[in-house]
């Protein structure tokens, strides 16, 4: 009954919520992982369908969707009154404002929570390992995004992100399924995939990325490349691993060819015009950092985030950078000659979720939240991008 | 249920603008104004179990994170997992001549047919409480993370206290000086955190260690490069995802999660917070401690039949009005002032001048199937305006022009009625009589199209 | 809106002193095993199955087109027992539907096609949605609404479920008329 939880021992516990572009990740604070990690969709009551919560088109249809989403997670799986409440809010540091703002005006003023911390999520990952500086790296749905974080305090002249991530490899299985991929059926074997594209659906791709996909070896993925990216023979393409036969829920068997599953990790590390992947995103990240900083975060390397699950992730990436180092471009900037992970003590998808929990279940969060009076107040969330003259004269006013 | 009668044809205004039908809508009796699901605060009551209906204490599903203990669901489908008895014989240790039947349990989902054999749990003994738990294995580092930064945060909030009383007028003016970065610094969002990880050299944070870095990794087992993906030892990703902290890639280290509770709500008007839902205690039980729903307060309006209209021509539609209350009350029809939502109307209602009188609501006789009744002789009824009378329910005559050609026809006006405010006054006055109010709600009849 | 007339062949049902309404086409195994208590609609195409077991259909009910109402068994060492099936009153069951439950409460709302598993439970005040295949032994706590297959939760159902189905079960049947003589 709310009338007795605060006069329990225990404060009420801060909600943890982290929701990214495919999964959202909601939970209580101090404990070892997430409640629950849900798709980041809501039923559009008005189109029926389910759509995705980054899929808006006008900040009114965000409010609502937000407002659903929110309603699954504190009545459905947390099973908590959301009034008078702590909570922290994990994100991306390139979060857009407009998301920010509606989301914490669906907090305030629809759940009436009683305050909000917005938590850099490459910041508060580093609360996992017990040190404070480190290249975050989070290879997730969207995007990939390395920010390099020294004392505690992002660089933010150090960011560095790329569209290569979960979403780039499910769209190219599907132009690869669409282009030589074939499905039996009990009255037709090996039809063309491009006549049925309705079959395949963002959820078969994701399950065939989780399933079936993998991120090959360097020595292999340098010689795919080799082929498809700077046209080689055919020929010179190593061996695939053997083909698999994908049963569809219509009950006819989709073949996914060997092909598919080795060569669609490969789109987080080609190079192309401009020479970009995951690897070199690091180094471009380190290459911003001041000087003495680039060897502490080259021996502290965290990765996060669900597409850091892949098999084979670790293994590939590790053995890229150590060849990229050897490149004059990077071997004459850095003098970083070896980079050392970290594994945090949670799987990849919750580590910034993790993070929250810790800095949730501290005592002095009141101090460092937005209330639910001073938003009311002000209207405005503070921002580390907006530089304005209301947040600094206010701040000298509470010095005590 | 919805589609039987179409609720969404007539919707009534709540107080915060919106449109909703009166099946929707709850009643505040202090407040004296509609609320709808969106202006009302959701507490959380009691959480229950949906196998087993049986309610938790708050406390105690707090600490089991809202999973019931007796209960579990399948991993592949979540499905409810059934209990199955089988009988072990083994030979009794002193007797080799005679075996001991033992009834062993094991559980068994009977939509997709897993069983927890299936990887290889062993059947228990007893029928309820003894299977397993899982550990995740990072739970020591992280209660040891958790203390080293509580005890920081403590260390944090005694220098807070003893700045308080040390003077700090120098630093101050040093800040001043210095002007916009210091105070950049210093806002709340990074620096704020950073306070949290930083090395003041203290004695408690030697003992936190950093965690382990590793610098190469092994390569991926040949099975990748030999073997066509076992889809079926493979787990699907929503599996993984019901066990965030262990997300087996096998489906051979799937195991038995307990099931979630669900809870009862109740409503809370934000205003006054007085309660409008409060259910029983008794998750099974469908009474309602307090229940101010709009549809026992408020008359009901609703399409007698549908109707054809043609463009700029008068159409006869006939309106229903039934009454909630127990008595018998006065509805006045009015059309809107100053409508503020003029793309709404599309068409012009002409509505009956005087006071519709409805009988109060009889529940002995409301479901006799029977058209002659007493009360019908009080009411002197004009025929052109009252289409029909019964039990607790008239039928008026209203004529509609429709000012568009095409599309929906839709009208809107205010609806006037008695309320009998029977819980404010049973407190207040001395009379016994129920003070009577004028409550106005506006209604958007959406009547057909053209 | 209100419900609409919906005429049905005189002859085509009967018509009882407690005011039930049951279709000649409808199959009624083992009649005298089957109590429906008052102004019940039983549609043509249904089968209740009151030679299993017996069954208990409360007022003002209405068993749509081909819906069956069949009472779950229980397989015992010594073989088979069939649960007597009590269904509540004020049920709405759409057109073909196959009820194996083991108790259906009352103000019920069962949704087209749907299969409800043997020995489940429904309690009063739920809905099933069209389509759901709810498992055997599934049990739906009061207020909630089940869909997909296998059944889980998908929705609220709001407070005033309880007026909702007693208007709507009410008004059908008081609109379920007769045609006049013949078609």
């Amino acid at each position: 009954m709310p009338f007795f939880e605060g006069l329990s021992i225990d404060d009420p516990k801060v909600i943890i919520l982290d929701i990214g572009a495919a999964y959202t990740k909601c939970g209580l604070a101090g404990e070892t992982g997430p409640r629950c990690i849900i798709p980041s969709h809501v039923k559009n009551a008005r189109r029926s369908e389910i759509v995705n919560i980054w899929d808006y088109s006008s900040v009114g249809e965000l409010y609502e969707n937000l407002k659903d989403l929110l309603y699954t997670l504190i009545f459905r799986h947390l099973l908590v009154t959301p009034k008078d409440r702590r909570v922290v809010v994990v994100e991306s540091l390139l979060c857009p404002s407009e998301f920010r703002e509606t989301l914490a005006k669906v907090l305030f003023k629809h759940y009436e929570v009683g305050s909000v911390l917005f938590a850099p999520s490459h910041l508060v990952a580093l609360l996992t390992l017990g040190t404070n500086f480190g290249l975050v790296v989070d290879v997730g749905f969207q995007e990939t995004v390395v920010v390099p974080v020294y004392e505690g305090i992002p660089i933010m002249k150090g960011w560095q992100s790329i569209p290569l991530a979960g979403k780039a490899i499910q769209s190219r299985i599907k132009s690869q399924l669409l282009e030589h991929g074939t499905v039996s059926t009990a009255e037709q074997q090996h039809q063309a995939v491009s006549g049925l594209k309705e079959t395949i659906t963002d959820e078969v791709l994701e399950d065939i990325k989780v399933r079936c996909c993998f991120i090959t070896e360097y020595s292999r993925g340098q010689q795919i490349q080799e082929v498809t990216m700077r046209g080689g023979h055919a020929n010179k393409l190593p061996p695939p691993p053997p083909d698999t036969d994908y049963p569809l829920d219509d009950g006819s068997v989709l073949n996914v060819s060997g092909r598919i599953r080795e060569h669609s990790g490969e789109v987080l590390f080609e190079q192309d015009n401009e020479e970009t992947s995951i690897a070199t995103l690091l180094l471009d990240s380190l290459v911003q950092c001041p000087l003495d900083t680039r060897k502490p975060l080259a021996s502290n390397v965290l990765v996060m985030g669900g597409t850091a699950m892949m098999p084979g992730f670790y293994h590939r990436l590790q053995l890229e950078l150590s060849n990229l180092l050897k490149k004059p471009v990077y071997a004459n900037q850095l003098g970083v000659k070896q980079f050392r992970f970290h594994k945090a003590p949670a799987k990849e998808n919750y580590t910034a979720w993790l993070g929250g929990s810790l800095i949730g279940a501290v005592e002095t969060l009141p101090l460092k939240s937005l209330s639910r009076d001073v938003y009311l107040q002000r209207g405005k969330l503070p921002d580390w991008c907006c530089v304005d003259s209301d947040f600094l004269t206010d701040e000298k006013s509470h010095k005590p | 249920m919805a589609t039987y009668m179409d609720v969404n044809l007539v919707k009534y205004l709540c107080s915060c603008g919106k449109k909703f039908p009166i099946c929707r809508l709850y009643l505040c009796k202090h407040c004296l104004k509609p609320r709808c699901i969106d202006c009302v605060q959701h507490e959380v009551d009691t959480p229950y179990c949906p196998n087993c209906l049986e309610t938790m204490p708050t406390g105690e599903a707090k600490l089991k994170k809202n999973r019931c203990s007796n209960c579990f669901d399948c991993p592949v489908c979540g499905h409810t997992l059934m209990t199955r008895a089988t009988t072990h014989t083994t030979p009794n240790p002193e007797d080799p001549t005679k075996v001991i039947t033992k009834k062993m349990y094991y559980m068994a989902c009977g939509f997709c047919r897993w069983t927890t054999r299936d990887v290889n749990l062993p059947d228990q003994s007893v029928a309820t409480g003894n299977w397993p738990e899982l550990e995740n294995p990072n739970s020591k580092r992280i209660s040891t993370l958790l203390d080293n930064y509580r005890a920081m945060a403590q260390i944090e909030k005694a220098e807070r206290e003893r700045k308080k009383y040390v003077k700090r007028r120098s630093h101050l003016y040093l800040q001043e000086k210095y002007g916009l970065p210091s105070s950049a610094m210093k806002r709340k969002g990074l620096s704020s955190l950073a306070s949290l990880s930083q090395k003041d050299g203290d004695k408690v944070l030697g003992e936190l260690e950093p965690s382990a870095t590793v610098d190469s990794f092994e390569p991926l087992p040949n099975d990748f490069f030999t073997q066509p993906a076992a889809l079926d030892k493979t787990t699907k990703l929503p599996n993984r995802l019901n066990v965030p902290e262990f997300q087996p890639e096998e489906t051979g280290k799937l195991h038995i999660i307990h099931k979630h509770l669900l809870m009862r709500k109740s409503l809370r008007c934000k205003e006054c917070e007085h309660n409008l839902i409060k259910a029983d205690f008794n998750p099974v039980s469908i009474k309602f401690k307090i229940q101010l729903t709009a549809l026992n307060h408020v008359p009901e309006l609703r399409i007698l039949n549908p109707c054809t209209f043609t463009y700029n021509k008068e159409s006869v539609v006939t309106l229903t009005l039934s009454n909630p209350s127990v008595f018998n009350t006065t509805v006045t029809l009015a059309a809107i002032e100053n409508e503020t939502d003029t793309d709404y109307c599309t068409g012009k209602i002409d509505l009956p001048k005087k006071e519709l009188v409805l009988a109060g609501r009889d529940e002995p006789s409301m479901h006799v199937y029977d058209d002659s009744s007493q009360a019908h002789l009080d009411f002197k009824d004009d025929p052109k305006v009252i289409a029909f009378r019964k039990a607790n329910k008239i039928g008026f005559i209203v004529k509609v022009t429709p000012l568009v050609k095409e599309g929906d026809v839709r009208v809107c006006f205010l609806l006037k009625h008695e309320f009998r405010n029977t819980t404010v006054a049973a407190l207040q006055s001395e009379s016994k009589e129920p003070e009577i109010v004028w409550l106005e709600h506006k209604v958007y009849i959406s009547l057909g199209q053209i | 809106m209100e419900l609409q007339d919906d005429f049905y062949n005189v002859p085509q049902y009967i018509e009882t002193a407690s005011g039930n309404k049951v279709s000649r086409q409808s199959v009624l195994c083992g009649s005298q095993n089957i109590v429906i208590n008052g102004k019940t609609i039983v549609m043509s195409g249904c089968v209740i199955r009151g030679d299993l077991a017996n069954v208990r259909i409360g007022r003002h009910c209405i068993i749509s087109k081909r819906a069956v109402i069949r009472p779950a068994f229980k397989k015992f060492s010594k073989g088979v027992a069939f649960f007597p099936l009590h269904i509540g009153d004020h049920v709405l069951i759409e057109e073909d539907s196959i009820v194996n439950a083991a108790q259906v409460g009352s103000y019920v709302h069962i949704g087209k096609n749907c299969v409800i598993g043997r020995r489940s439970v429904l309690k009063d005040c739920c809905a099933i949605a069209d389509n759901t295949i709810l498992p055997p032994e599934t049990v739906v706590p009061p207020f909630t609404v089940y869909s997909g297959s296998p059944g889980k939760v998908s929705g609220d159902l709001p407070d005033c479920t309880q007026d909702l189905m007693t208007d709507i079960t009410v008004s059908y049947y008081q609109h379920f008329k007769p045609h006049g003589k013949g078609k």
